[in-house]
């Protein structure tokens, strides 16, 4: 991330949605061991009664992620809305992985996205950056012109609840790795020193 | 699970839609006002955010309204639609049974859904979703390798196979 980026901080978000985003990773993350992205997944498609599907794509410079939502047409295999959460090819799997926590983030906060049809889908092979185009989607980006963008704010939401699931989900690994060390005090110095709190 | 924090108002079996639309037009408003819309909810935004707040899930919402004739009753695959944006479930009679269902004012999700209503409700301040238009740069699918572009292609096809017509080909099938 380079000094433009938008750091996401809990104190720019006002109460209501540090509630909300509270209340999202208590009910619809999974905690403890059951934490990962593909679970997550699987716990929204069921609240949803959605299709999860990630793919990834060769998004333009800057752009991590994006989502996009399609419709099943009647009499169709698929009853449900198919979620596709997008990643930009060529990430590093642990960013990878954070991208995905992001834009579930978005799904589990009930951000709305753009809806494609079966056909704009298919062409996103030819020009992915259809879907960045579109009011209201969502798009996982480092971009100095989006600071200035009321849509942060949405933004930073998912963020927050993506960062606060991973560092649930460290947090837990991190104490029974250390489950050894017999001080509190020498758990909570391995902790931060991990996670940088 | 969603933490309950709505208490739903469930139809009773012998209960007609009407009477059902009635019972929740006289709800009070003043105890559920943390949830009335914010500015520049959408539907689906708004729907998801009651129904989460009444841990309801998609199946349970459909077997609450199951009483009801179609029109007014919601399938899970309806409500999962109108979440995700699509209006084309959506009608009047629709949207006041889920208000009264998850125990808000009928008007409130009216007026999200920009229908005319008697007493207009100032929305809560918005703190998450104003939506702004994005732009991006362009790039061309080939610059990924063709392999990567096969498999790629095979997770399309798979896709738009499932959301299609189960008699229809995949628009792009090479």
């Amino acid at each position: 991330m380079n000094q433009h980026s938008h750091t996401p901080s809990m104190g720019v978000l006002n109460d209501r949605a540090l509630t909300r985003i509270q209340e999202a990773l208590e009910s619809l993350v999974p905690a403890g061991e059951a934490f990962s992205i593909a679970n997550w997944a699987k716990g929204l498609e069921s609240f949803l009664y959605k299709r999860i599907h990630f793919v990834e794509l060769p998004l333009p410079a800057g752009f991590f992620g994006a989502r996009a939502v399609l419709l099943p047409v009647d009499g169709a295999r698929e009853k449900r809305p198919v979620e596709i959460v997008i990643t930009a090819a060529g990430l590093l799997p642990i960013m990878r992985e954070h991208v995905r926590a992001h834009e579930l983030a978005h799904i589990a906060l009930g951000h709305q996205t753009v809806i494609l049809s079966a056909q704009q889908f298919a062409e996103l092979q030819q020009d992915v950056t259809v879907i960045c185009h579109w009011p209201g989607a969502t798009c996982r980006a480092v971009d100095p012109e989006r600071e200035l963008m009321p849509m942060l704010e949405r933004d930073i939401m998912a963020e927050t609840l993506a960062r606060l699931a991973e560092k649930r989900h460290m947090e837990l690994r991190l104490r029974n790795r250390a489950s050894g060390i017999t001080s509190d005090a020498a758990m909570d110095r391995l902790i931060k020193s991990v996670i940088g709190a | 699970m969603a933490r309950k924090n709505l208490e739903s108002l469930l139809p009773t079996q012998a209960e007609s839609v009407e009477a059902f639309i009635a019972r929740g037009a006289i709800l009070e408003q003043d105890k559920v006002m943390e949830f009335r819309p914010q500015e520049g909810d959408s539907l689906g935004e708004y729907l998801l955010r009651l129904r989460v707040a009444n841990a309801l899930t998609p199946e349970r919402v459909e077997e609450l309204l199951s009483v009801f004739p179609s029109n007014a009753a919601v399938t899970r695959a309806e409500l999962a639609r109108m979440e995700s944006g699509s209006l084309e479930n959506v009608n009047e009679q629709r949207l006041r049974v889920l208000a009264s269902l998850y125990r808000v004012p009928q008007n409130w999700v009216l007026q999200v859904a920009q229908y005319h209503v008697e007493r207009y409700t100032s929305p809560l301040p918005p703190t998450d979703n104003t939506f702004a238009m994005l732009t991006a740069r362009a790039l061309q699918m080939d610059a990924v390798d063709p392999e990567a572009q096969r498999t790629l292609q095979e997770i399309f096809n798979e896709i738009i196979a499932a959301v299609q017509d189960a008699g229809s080909d995949s628009p792009q099938e090479k």
